[in-house]
Protein backbone atom coordinates (compact mmCIF):
# COMPACT_ATOMS: atom_id res chain seq x y z
CA UNK A 1 0.00 0.00 0.00
CA UNK A 2 1.49 3.30 -0.91
CA UNK A 3 0.83 5.77 2.02
CA UNK A 4 1.91 9.02 -0.15
CA UNK A 5 -1.17 8.04 -2.87
CA UNK A 6 -3.63 7.87 -0.60
CA UNK A 7 -2.94 11.34 0.93
CA UNK A 8 -3.98 14.24 -0.64
CA UNK A 9 -1.04 16.26 -0.86
CA UNK A 10 -0.70 19.43 -1.66
CA UNK A 11 1.81 22.12 -0.29
CA UNK A 12 -0.22 23.83 2.59
CA UNK A 13 0.80 27.69 3.03
CA UNK A 14 3.00 28.05 6.24
CA UNK A 15 2.02 31.79 7.58
CA UNK A 16 4.11 33.66 9.24
CA UNK A 17 4.04 36.86 10.51
CA UNK A 18 4.18 39.15 7.73
CA UNK A 19 1.76 36.47 5.88
CA UNK A 20 -0.39 36.24 8.86
CA UNK A 21 -3.14 38.64 8.08
CA UNK A 22 -3.46 37.24 4.38
CA UNK A 23 -4.60 33.49 5.48
CA UNK A 24 -6.77 35.03 8.20
CA UNK A 25 -8.45 36.65 5.54
CA UNK A 26 -8.84 33.54 4.03
CA UNK A 27 -10.12 31.77 6.66
CA UNK A 28 -12.82 34.77 7.51
CA UNK A 29 -13.91 34.35 3.98
CA UNK A 30 -12.23 37.70 2.90
CA UNK A 31 -9.19 38.42 0.68
CA UNK A 32 -7.25 40.99 2.43
CA UNK A 33 -4.29 42.51 1.00
CA UNK A 34 -1.37 44.18 2.81
CA UNK A 35 -1.59 48.09 2.27
CA UNK A 36 0.97 50.80 3.02
CA UNK A 37 -0.40 53.00 5.44
CA UNK A 38 2.15 55.84 4.73
CA UNK A 39 2.52 55.98 1.01
CA UNK A 40 -1.57 53.74 0.40
CA UNK A 41 -0.35 51.49 -2.39
CA UNK A 42 -1.29 47.98 -1.93
CA UNK A 43 1.15 45.29 -2.22
CA UNK A 44 1.14 41.24 -3.17
CA UNK A 45 2.85 39.18 -1.45
CA UNK A 46 2.93 40.79 2.09
CA UNK A 47 6.37 42.02 2.90
CA UNK A 48 8.35 43.18 5.39
CA UNK A 49 8.44 46.88 4.35
CA UNK A 50 6.47 48.51 1.45
CA UNK A 51 8.50 48.07 -1.35
CA UNK A 52 7.02 51.36 -3.09
CA UNK A 53 8.24 53.67 -0.13
CA UNK A 54 10.12 51.78 2.07
CA UNK A 55 7.98 52.37 5.10
CA UNK A 56 7.07 49.98 7.51
CA UNK A 57 3.88 50.82 8.58
CA UNK A 58 1.87 48.30 6.73
CA UNK A 59 -1.51 46.36 7.18
CA UNK A 60 -4.12 44.13 5.97
CA UNK A 61 -7.30 45.29 4.37
CA UNK A 62 -10.36 43.81 2.24
CA UNK A 63 -9.20 44.50 -1.27
CA UNK A 64 -12.16 46.97 -3.07
CA UNK A 65 -12.96 46.46 -6.92
CA UNK A 66 -13.02 43.43 -8.72
CA UNK A 67 -10.77 41.72 -10.20
CA UNK A 68 -9.92 40.49 -14.21
CA UNK A 69 -7.66 37.63 -15.36
CA UNK A 70 -3.91 39.06 -15.90
CA UNK A 71 -2.66 35.58 -17.91
CA UNK A 72 -2.91 32.14 -16.85
CA UNK A 73 -1.28 28.55 -17.65
CA UNK A 74 -2.49 25.17 -17.43
CA UNK A 75 -1.06 21.94 -16.66
CA UNK A 76 -1.61 18.86 -17.50
CA UNK A 77 0.60 16.82 -15.32
CA UNK A 78 0.39 17.21 -11.47
CA UNK A 79 3.39 19.50 -9.51
CA UNK A 80 2.04 17.19 -6.75
CA UNK A 81 0.44 14.02 -5.89
CA UNK A 82 -2.56 16.00 -4.25
CA UNK A 83 -3.26 17.99 -7.79
CA UNK A 84 -4.33 14.90 -9.41
CA UNK A 85 -7.44 15.08 -9.23
CA UNK A 86 -7.84 19.06 -10.31
CA UNK A 87 -6.33 18.14 -13.77
CA UNK A 88 -6.09 20.09 -16.22
CA UNK A 89 -5.20 22.80 -13.03
CA UNK A 90 -5.73 26.22 -14.14
CA UNK A 91 -2.92 28.61 -12.42
CA UNK A 92 -4.59 31.63 -12.86
CA UNK A 93 -3.19 35.51 -12.50
CA UNK A 94 -5.55 37.84 -11.29
CA UNK A 95 -5.17 41.85 -11.72
CA UNK A 96 -7.11 44.32 -8.68
CA UNK A 97 -9.09 47.07 -10.38
CA UNK A 98 -8.18 49.16 -7.06
CA UNK A 99 -4.05 49.39 -8.50
CA UNK A 100 -2.92 48.12 -11.91
CA UNK A 101 -0.11 45.56 -11.63
CA UNK A 102 -1.24 44.50 -8.03
CA UNK A 103 -1.72 40.68 -9.19
CA UNK A 104 -2.59 37.44 -7.31
CA UNK A 105 -1.50 34.11 -8.19
CA UNK A 106 -4.49 31.57 -7.29
CA UNK A 107 -6.18 28.45 -9.00
CA UNK A 108 -9.16 29.15 -11.37
CA UNK A 109 -12.08 27.13 -10.78
CA UNK A 110 -15.33 26.17 -11.77
CA UNK A 111 -14.50 26.65 -15.88
CA UNK A 112 -12.27 24.77 -18.39
CA UNK A 113 -9.77 26.39 -20.16
CA UNK A 114 -11.84 27.33 -23.57
CA UNK A 115 -13.65 29.67 -21.74
CA UNK A 116 -10.88 31.91 -20.27
CA UNK A 117 -10.23 35.16 -21.79
CA UNK A 118 -7.67 37.75 -20.91
CA UNK A 119 -9.68 40.65 -18.53
CA UNK A 120 -12.89 38.46 -17.88
CA UNK A 121 -13.95 39.53 -14.40
CA UNK A 122 -13.05 37.10 -11.76
CA UNK A 123 -14.60 36.83 -8.13
CA UNK A 124 -12.59 35.39 -5.11
CA UNK A 125 -13.37 31.73 -3.67
CA UNK A 126 -12.02 30.19 -0.20
CA UNK A 127 -11.38 26.58 -0.48
CA UNK A 128 -10.47 24.89 2.87
CA UNK A 129 -7.90 22.57 2.33
CA UNK A 130 -7.32 20.91 5.41
CA UNK A 131 -5.47 20.68 8.68
CA UNK A 132 -7.55 24.47 9.19
CA UNK A 133 -5.83 26.00 5.91
CA UNK A 134 -7.83 27.83 3.69
CA UNK A 135 -7.14 29.24 0.31
CA UNK A 136 -8.13 31.88 -1.69
CA UNK A 137 -9.18 31.15 -5.21
CA UNK A 138 -10.57 32.67 -8.01
CA UNK A 139 -13.26 31.40 -10.37
CA UNK A 140 -15.34 33.52 -13.05
CA UNK A 141 -17.33 36.31 -11.54
CA UNK A 142 -20.93 35.95 -12.72
CA UNK A 143 -23.86 38.01 -13.77
CA UNK A 144 -21.75 40.97 -15.42
CA UNK B 1 28.37 58.58 -20.31
CA UNK B 2 30.58 56.55 -22.20
CA UNK B 3 32.69 54.08 -20.09
CA UNK B 4 35.99 55.18 -19.65
CA UNK B 5 37.61 51.30 -20.22
CA UNK B 6 35.80 50.85 -23.44
CA UNK B 7 36.94 48.07 -25.30
CA UNK B 8 40.38 47.85 -22.87
CA UNK B 9 39.62 44.90 -21.26
CA UNK B 10 38.75 41.35 -23.25
CA UNK B 11 38.19 37.90 -23.77
CA UNK B 12 41.31 36.01 -24.90
CA UNK B 13 40.21 32.84 -24.50
CA UNK B 14 36.95 30.40 -24.21
CA UNK B 15 36.76 27.03 -22.62
CA UNK B 16 34.13 24.10 -22.89
CA UNK B 17 33.71 20.43 -20.86
CA UNK B 18 32.26 17.53 -22.68
CA UNK B 19 28.42 18.23 -21.94
CA UNK B 20 26.42 15.18 -21.44
CA UNK B 21 23.42 14.60 -19.24
CA UNK B 22 24.15 11.96 -15.96
CA UNK B 23 27.76 11.88 -17.24
CA UNK B 24 29.08 10.52 -13.73
CA UNK B 25 31.83 12.82 -13.59
CA UNK B 26 31.78 15.29 -11.04
CA UNK B 27 31.30 18.99 -11.21
CA UNK B 28 35.33 19.97 -10.26
CA UNK B 29 35.91 17.69 -13.31
CA UNK B 30 34.16 19.23 -15.53
CA UNK B 31 35.13 22.59 -14.38
CA UNK B 32 38.71 21.91 -14.57
CA UNK B 33 38.21 20.50 -18.44
CA UNK B 34 36.33 24.20 -19.23
CA UNK B 35 39.16 26.47 -17.38
CA UNK B 36 41.82 24.57 -18.57
CA UNK B 37 40.13 24.55 -21.80
CA UNK B 38 39.82 28.24 -22.23
CA UNK B 39 43.73 28.99 -21.27
CA UNK B 40 44.95 26.21 -23.52
CA UNK B 41 42.88 28.28 -25.83
CA UNK B 42 44.24 31.74 -24.91
CA UNK B 43 47.43 30.14 -25.25
CA UNK B 44 48.13 30.86 -21.34
CA UNK B 45 49.98 28.87 -18.73
CA UNK B 46 47.64 28.61 -15.54
CA UNK B 47 50.46 29.81 -13.56
CA UNK B 48 49.48 33.25 -14.90
CA UNK B 49 45.95 33.03 -13.21
CA UNK B 50 45.45 35.72 -10.81
CA UNK B 51 42.13 35.77 -10.44
CA UNK B 52 38.67 33.52 -10.85
CA UNK B 53 35.51 34.67 -10.47
CA UNK B 54 31.92 32.68 -10.26
CA UNK B 55 28.53 31.99 -9.08
CA UNK B 56 28.96 29.04 -7.20
CA UNK B 57 24.78 27.93 -6.86
CA UNK B 58 22.88 25.05 -8.13
CA UNK B 59 19.71 26.85 -9.15
CA UNK B 60 17.37 24.12 -8.89
CA UNK B 61 13.77 24.69 -7.26
CA UNK B 62 12.14 23.31 -4.51
CA UNK B 63 13.67 20.23 -2.69
CA UNK B 64 17.30 20.02 -1.90
CA UNK B 65 19.27 22.48 -3.70
CA UNK B 66 23.00 20.82 -3.13
CA UNK B 67 25.77 23.28 -1.76
CA UNK B 68 28.35 19.85 -1.59
CA UNK B 69 32.20 21.45 -3.21
CA UNK B 70 33.03 19.79 -6.27
CA UNK B 71 29.52 18.05 -6.70
CA UNK B 72 26.99 20.79 -6.67
CA UNK B 73 28.88 24.00 -7.21
CA UNK B 74 32.96 24.43 -7.44
CA UNK B 75 33.37 28.11 -5.61
CA UNK B 76 36.59 30.31 -6.64
CA UNK B 77 38.56 29.18 -3.83
CA UNK B 78 38.23 25.43 -4.30
CA UNK B 79 39.13 25.72 -8.14
CA UNK B 80 42.44 27.73 -7.20
CA UNK B 81 43.66 24.98 -5.46
CA UNK B 82 42.25 21.97 -7.90
CA UNK B 83 44.83 23.89 -10.18
CA UNK B 84 47.44 24.40 -8.12
CA UNK B 85 47.60 28.26 -8.23
CA UNK B 86 46.03 29.63 -4.85
CA UNK B 87 49.07 31.06 -3.82
CA UNK B 88 49.19 33.09 -6.84
CA UNK B 89 45.44 34.35 -6.80
CA UNK B 90 45.07 38.07 -5.94
CA UNK B 91 41.49 38.75 -6.59
CA UNK B 92 38.43 36.45 -6.46
CA UNK B 93 34.80 36.98 -6.94
CA UNK B 94 31.30 35.22 -6.07
CA UNK B 95 27.99 36.74 -6.86
CA UNK B 96 24.22 35.51 -5.30
CA UNK B 97 23.33 37.13 -9.40
CA UNK B 98 24.11 34.99 -12.59
CA UNK B 99 27.76 34.21 -13.85
CA UNK B 100 27.69 37.05 -15.77
CA UNK B 101 28.20 39.59 -13.17
CA UNK B 102 31.15 37.66 -12.39
CA UNK B 103 32.33 38.54 -15.79
CA UNK B 104 31.51 42.45 -14.69
CA UNK B 105 33.43 42.00 -11.67
CA UNK B 106 36.42 40.33 -13.15
CA UNK B 107 36.57 42.95 -15.66
CA UNK B 108 36.23 45.87 -13.24
CA UNK B 109 39.07 43.97 -10.79
CA UNK B 110 41.20 44.13 -13.83
CA UNK B 111 40.72 47.83 -14.73
CA UNK B 112 41.39 48.62 -10.97
CA UNK B 113 44.47 46.75 -11.35
CA UNK B 114 44.09 44.27 -8.59
CA UNK B 115 44.42 41.46 -10.84
CA UNK B 116 45.78 40.57 -14.84
CA UNK B 117 43.93 37.19 -16.00
CA UNK B 118 40.88 36.27 -14.54
CA UNK B 119 39.12 32.94 -15.01
CA UNK B 120 34.94 33.44 -15.18
CA UNK B 121 33.49 30.29 -15.02
CA UNK B 122 30.12 28.32 -14.69
CA UNK B 123 29.38 24.43 -13.92
CA UNK B 124 26.24 23.32 -13.88
CA UNK B 125 24.88 19.11 -13.70
CA UNK B 126 21.69 17.45 -13.71
CA UNK B 127 20.62 16.89 -10.01
CA UNK B 128 19.06 13.33 -8.94
CA UNK B 129 15.54 13.35 -9.27
CA UNK B 130 13.15 16.16 -11.26
CA UNK B 131 14.97 19.44 -11.55
CA UNK B 132 11.64 21.56 -10.25
CA UNK B 133 11.01 19.19 -7.53
CA UNK B 134 8.66 21.23 -4.83
CA UNK B 135 8.17 18.08 -2.51
CA UNK B 136 7.77 19.74 0.87
CA UNK B 137 4.46 19.31 2.75
CA UNK B 138 4.41 22.84 3.89
CA UNK B 139 5.35 25.81 1.82
CA UNK B 140 7.14 28.76 3.34
CA UNK B 141 8.01 32.48 2.47
CA UNK B 142 7.30 33.24 -0.78
CA UNK B 143 6.28 29.88 -2.05
CA UNK B 144 3.26 30.13 0.33
CA UNK B 145 1.55 32.09 -2.19
CA UNK B 146 3.17 29.85 -4.85
CA UNK B 147 3.02 26.34 -4.25
CA UNK B 148 -0.24 25.44 -2.80
CA UNK B 149 -1.48 26.61 -6.06
CA UNK B 150 0.82 24.62 -8.03
CA UNK B 151 2.59 27.76 -9.15
CA UNK B 152 6.19 26.62 -8.29
CA UNK B 153 8.02 25.95 -10.97
CA UNK B 154 9.88 28.63 -13.56
CA UNK B 155 7.75 27.02 -16.60
CA UNK B 156 4.40 28.11 -15.34
CA UNK B 157 6.07 31.56 -14.21
CA UNK B 158 6.94 32.18 -17.97
CA UNK B 159 3.84 30.65 -19.00
CA UNK B 160 2.01 33.07 -18.27
CA UNK B 161 4.15 35.36 -19.71
CA UNK B 162 3.78 33.52 -23.06
CA UNK B 163 0.03 33.46 -22.55
CA UNK B 164 -0.36 36.83 -21.90
CA UNK B 165 2.16 38.13 -24.89
CA UNK B 166 0.15 35.59 -27.11
CA UNK B 167 -3.38 37.11 -25.88
CA UNK B 168 -2.42 40.73 -26.35
CA UNK B 169 -0.47 40.76 -29.65
CA UNK B 170 -2.69 37.87 -31.36
CA UNK B 171 0.22 35.37 -31.19
CA UNK B 172 -0.47 31.79 -30.64
CA UNK B 173 2.18 28.82 -30.56
CA UNK B 174 2.35 28.07 -33.76
CA UNK B 175 4.29 31.73 -34.70
CA UNK B 176 7.57 30.08 -32.40
CA UNK B 177 8.07 27.02 -34.45
CA UNK B 178 10.14 28.78 -37.15
CA UNK B 179 12.22 30.34 -34.49
CA UNK B 180 12.55 27.06 -32.03
CA UNK B 181 13.65 25.23 -36.04
CA UNK B 182 16.06 28.48 -36.45
CA UNK B 183 17.95 28.00 -33.41
CA UNK B 184 17.98 24.43 -33.62
CA UNK B 185 19.59 24.60 -37.30
CA UNK B 186 21.87 27.29 -35.14
CA UNK B 187 22.95 24.75 -32.82
CA UNK B 188 23.23 21.84 -35.33
CA UNK B 189 26.46 24.66 -36.56
CA UNK B 190 28.10 24.16 -32.63
CA UNK B 191 30.09 20.95 -31.86
CA UNK B 192 29.82 22.26 -28.38
CA UNK B 193 26.02 22.06 -28.55
CA UNK B 194 24.22 19.21 -26.91
CA UNK B 195 22.09 19.11 -29.37
CA UNK B 196 23.73 19.20 -32.09
CA UNK B 197 23.25 15.82 -33.79
CA UNK B 198 19.16 15.86 -33.21
CA UNK B 199 17.01 18.04 -36.04
CA UNK B 200 14.23 19.30 -35.45
CA UNK B 201 10.92 20.42 -37.30
CA UNK B 202 8.01 22.69 -36.75
CA UNK B 203 5.67 19.40 -36.26
CA UNK B 204 7.97 18.16 -33.64
CA UNK B 205 7.86 21.47 -31.86
CA UNK B 206 4.01 21.49 -31.96
CA UNK B 207 3.63 18.24 -30.87
CA UNK B 208 5.86 18.24 -27.92
CA UNK B 209 5.28 17.27 -24.24
CA UNK B 210 3.43 20.80 -22.56
CA UNK B 211 5.38 21.65 -19.44
CA UNK B 212 2.75 24.49 -18.64
CA UNK B 213 1.09 25.40 -21.03
CA UNK B 214 1.46 27.42 -23.68
CA UNK B 215 5.41 26.30 -22.77
CA UNK B 216 6.58 22.70 -24.02
CA UNK B 217 9.25 20.91 -23.18
CA UNK B 218 11.27 22.53 -26.68
CA UNK B 219 10.50 26.29 -25.12
CA UNK B 220 12.91 25.17 -21.91
CA UNK B 221 16.60 24.56 -22.24
CA UNK B 222 18.21 21.51 -21.02
CA UNK B 223 19.86 21.08 -18.12
CA UNK B 224 23.09 19.25 -18.83
CA UNK B 225 26.51 18.32 -16.83
CA UNK B 226 28.98 20.91 -18.24
CA UNK B 227 30.86 23.61 -17.51
CA UNK B 228 32.32 26.50 -19.97
CA UNK B 229 35.22 29.62 -19.00
CA UNK B 230 36.28 32.47 -20.47
CA UNK B 231 39.70 34.21 -19.49
CA UNK B 232 39.39 37.56 -19.24
CA UNK B 233 42.70 40.53 -19.94
CA UNK B 234 43.61 43.34 -20.75
CA UNK B 235 42.98 44.31 -24.52
CA UNK B 236 46.59 44.87 -24.55
CA UNK B 237 47.95 41.59 -22.90
CA UNK B 238 45.33 39.66 -25.50
CA UNK B 239 46.83 41.16 -28.22
CA UNK B 240 49.99 38.96 -27.00
CA UNK B 241 48.32 36.09 -26.60
CA UNK B 242 47.22 33.33 -29.08
CA UNK B 243 43.83 34.08 -30.09
CA UNK B 244 41.87 37.27 -31.83
CA UNK B 245 40.57 38.53 -28.69
CA UNK B 246 36.93 40.20 -28.29
CA UNK B 247 37.06 43.32 -26.78
CA UNK B 248 34.34 44.54 -23.84
CA UNK B 249 32.63 47.59 -25.01
CA UNK B 250 30.46 47.68 -22.37
CA UNK B 251 28.10 46.48 -20.17
CA UNK B 252 24.85 47.09 -18.07
CA UNK B 253 22.99 45.38 -14.98
CA UNK B 254 19.49 45.52 -14.38
CA UNK B 255 18.01 46.95 -10.56
CA UNK B 256 14.20 46.74 -11.82
CA UNK B 257 12.85 44.08 -9.39
CA UNK B 258 9.43 44.12 -10.20
CA UNK B 259 8.03 42.44 -6.67
CA UNK B 260 4.82 40.56 -8.10
CA UNK B 261 3.14 37.44 -7.15
CA UNK B 262 4.99 35.78 -9.12
CA UNK B 263 8.40 35.98 -10.13
CA UNK B 264 8.35 37.04 -13.76
CA UNK B 265 5.81 39.50 -15.62
CA UNK B 266 5.66 40.58 -18.90
CA UNK B 267 5.58 44.03 -18.10
CA UNK B 268 8.19 44.20 -15.61
CA UNK B 269 10.41 42.07 -17.19
CA UNK B 270 10.36 44.59 -20.43
CA UNK B 271 10.73 47.38 -18.16
CA UNK B 272 14.09 46.05 -16.76
CA UNK B 273 15.37 44.93 -20.36
CA UNK B 274 14.56 48.87 -21.27
CA UNK B 275 16.45 50.22 -18.31
CA UNK B 276 19.24 48.15 -19.00
CA UNK B 277 19.02 48.91 -22.89
CA UNK B 278 19.25 52.28 -21.84
CA UNK B 279 22.69 52.37 -19.91
CA UNK B 280 24.01 50.23 -22.04
CA UNK B 281 23.28 52.34 -25.31
CA UNK B 282 24.33 55.07 -23.20
CA UNK B 283 27.32 53.79 -21.99
CA UNK B 284 28.72 51.96 -25.14
CA UNK B 285 27.74 54.98 -26.94
CA UNK B 286 26.22 52.25 -29.50
CA UNK B 287 22.86 51.40 -30.67
CA UNK B 288 20.69 48.36 -31.60
CA UNK B 289 21.47 49.19 -35.43
CA UNK B 290 25.24 48.75 -34.81
CA UNK B 291 24.96 45.05 -33.82
CA UNK B 292 25.85 42.30 -35.82
CA UNK B 293 24.59 38.72 -34.36
CA UNK B 294 22.45 39.19 -30.85
CA UNK B 295 23.11 36.25 -28.81
CA UNK B 296 19.55 36.86 -26.56
CA UNK B 297 18.78 34.55 -22.75
CA UNK B 298 16.54 31.71 -23.69
CA UNK B 299 16.58 29.98 -20.41
CA UNK B 300 12.74 30.09 -21.95
CA UNK B 301 12.08 30.67 -25.72
CA UNK B 302 9.46 33.43 -24.71
CA UNK B 303 13.05 35.26 -23.13
CA UNK B 304 14.51 35.89 -26.25
CA UNK B 305 11.09 37.84 -27.63
CA UNK B 306 11.39 40.32 -24.65
CA UNK B 307 14.74 40.88 -24.84
CA UNK B 308 14.47 41.76 -28.59
CA UNK B 309 11.80 44.25 -27.81
CA UNK B 310 13.28 45.76 -24.73
CA UNK B 311 16.64 46.20 -26.19
CA UNK B 312 15.52 48.41 -28.94
CA UNK B 313 15.51 46.22 -32.18
CA UNK B 314 11.10 45.29 -32.01
CA UNK B 315 8.58 47.84 -31.06
CA UNK B 316 6.32 46.35 -28.55
CA UNK B 317 4.47 43.62 -29.88
CA UNK B 318 6.39 42.57 -32.36
CA UNK B 319 9.30 40.54 -31.57
CA UNK B 320 7.69 37.41 -32.13
CA UNK B 321 6.50 38.68 -35.94
CA UNK B 322 10.12 39.53 -36.69
CA UNK B 323 11.41 35.70 -35.43
CA UNK B 324 8.30 33.91 -37.28
CA UNK B 325 9.77 35.88 -40.35
CA UNK B 326 12.54 34.86 -39.78
CA UNK B 327 14.82 37.58 -39.41
CA UNK B 328 16.62 35.95 -36.55
CA UNK B 329 17.67 33.25 -38.36
CA UNK B 330 21.64 32.82 -39.36
CA UNK B 331 20.77 34.49 -43.26
CA UNK B 332 18.54 37.33 -41.53
CA UNK B 333 18.75 41.10 -40.75
CA UNK B 334 19.74 40.00 -37.05
CA UNK B 335 20.66 36.58 -36.34
CA UNK B 336 20.02 35.56 -33.45
CA UNK B 337 21.59 32.74 -31.12
CA UNK B 338 23.97 31.94 -33.90
CA UNK B 339 25.37 28.91 -31.84
CA UNK B 340 21.48 27.46 -30.76
CA UNK B 341 21.73 29.71 -27.31
CA UNK B 342 20.42 27.45 -24.38
CA UNK B 343 17.82 25.41 -26.16
CA UNK B 344 20.51 24.13 -28.20
CA UNK B 345 23.64 23.99 -26.44
CA UNK B 346 21.73 23.49 -23.16
CA UNK B 347 21.60 24.91 -19.55
CA UNK B 348 24.96 27.20 -18.63
CA UNK B 349 23.06 30.00 -17.50
CA UNK B 350 24.16 32.86 -19.91
CA UNK B 351 27.95 31.59 -20.40
CA UNK B 352 26.22 30.28 -23.74
CA UNK B 353 25.27 33.58 -24.94
CA UNK B 354 28.22 35.32 -24.12
CA UNK B 355 30.65 33.02 -25.52
CA UNK B 356 28.54 32.80 -28.57
CA UNK B 357 29.40 36.48 -28.88
CA UNK B 358 32.93 36.13 -28.22
CA UNK B 359 33.35 33.57 -31.30
CA UNK B 360 31.47 35.50 -33.26
CA UNK B 361 33.44 39.06 -33.12
CA UNK B 362 36.45 37.06 -33.12
CA UNK B 363 35.55 35.04 -36.32
CA UNK B 364 36.14 31.84 -34.83
CA UNK B 365 32.23 30.72 -35.44
CA UNK B 366 32.72 28.29 -37.93
CA UNK B 367 30.08 27.36 -40.51
CA UNK B 368 27.31 29.92 -37.88
CA UNK B 369 29.73 33.11 -38.23
CA UNK B 370 27.92 35.79 -39.28
CA UNK B 371 30.30 37.89 -41.69
CA UNK B 372 31.21 41.31 -41.19
CA UNK B 373 29.79 41.51 -37.67
CA UNK B 374 31.14 44.51 -35.92
CA UNK B 375 29.59 43.93 -32.54
CA UNK B 376 27.84 40.90 -30.88
CA UNK B 377 25.37 41.53 -27.74
CA UNK B 378 24.60 39.08 -25.11
CA UNK B 379 21.57 39.63 -22.86
CA UNK B 380 21.49 36.88 -19.73
CA UNK B 381 18.28 36.43 -17.36
CA UNK B 382 14.90 37.67 -17.80
CA UNK B 383 15.23 41.37 -17.80
CA UNK B 384 14.54 41.66 -14.13
CA UNK B 385 17.23 42.23 -11.10
CA UNK B 386 20.50 40.76 -11.56
CA UNK B 387 19.89 40.31 -15.45
CA UNK B 388 23.20 42.02 -17.55
CA UNK B 389 23.55 42.60 -20.81
CA UNK B 390 27.67 42.68 -22.64
CA UNK B 391 28.37 44.20 -25.70
CA UNK B 392 31.43 42.92 -27.31
CA UNK B 393 33.32 44.10 -30.44
CA UNK B 394 36.24 43.11 -33.34
CA UNK B 395 39.68 43.71 -32.39
CA UNK B 396 41.15 45.88 -35.53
Amino acid sequence: MAVADEIPLRPLPWPDAISAGFWEGAKAGELRIQKCRYCERWQHPPAIACMACGSEELGFQPLPGGLRLYSWTVLHDAPAPGFKTMLPLILGLAEAEAQQGLLIAANILGTGESALRLGMPLTPVFEPIGEGHVLVQFKPATGQ
Amino acid sequence: MIWEHRNRIAVAGVGYSAIGRRSGRTLASLTLEACKAALTDAGLDQREVDGIATSPSMPRYGGRKGVDEGVDVVTPHYLAELLGVAPQIAWTGSTNAMVTQSLIDGALAIAAGLCRHVLVYRALHVPDGRYVNFDSAFATGPDQFLAPYGFSMPPAWVATVMRRYFELHGYSRADFARYIVDNRDNARRNPNAWCRDKPLSAEDYLSTRMIADPVSMLDCDLPVDGSCALLLTTTERARDLRRKPALLTGFAASTHNGGSAIPMTLEHMLEGGRQVAKRLWETTGLSPAEVGSAQLYDGFSMLVVTWLESMGFCKDGEGLAFLRDGHGALSGSLPVNTGGGALGEGRLHGMTQIAEAVLQVSGRAGERQVEGAQHSLATISNGLSKATAFLFARAD
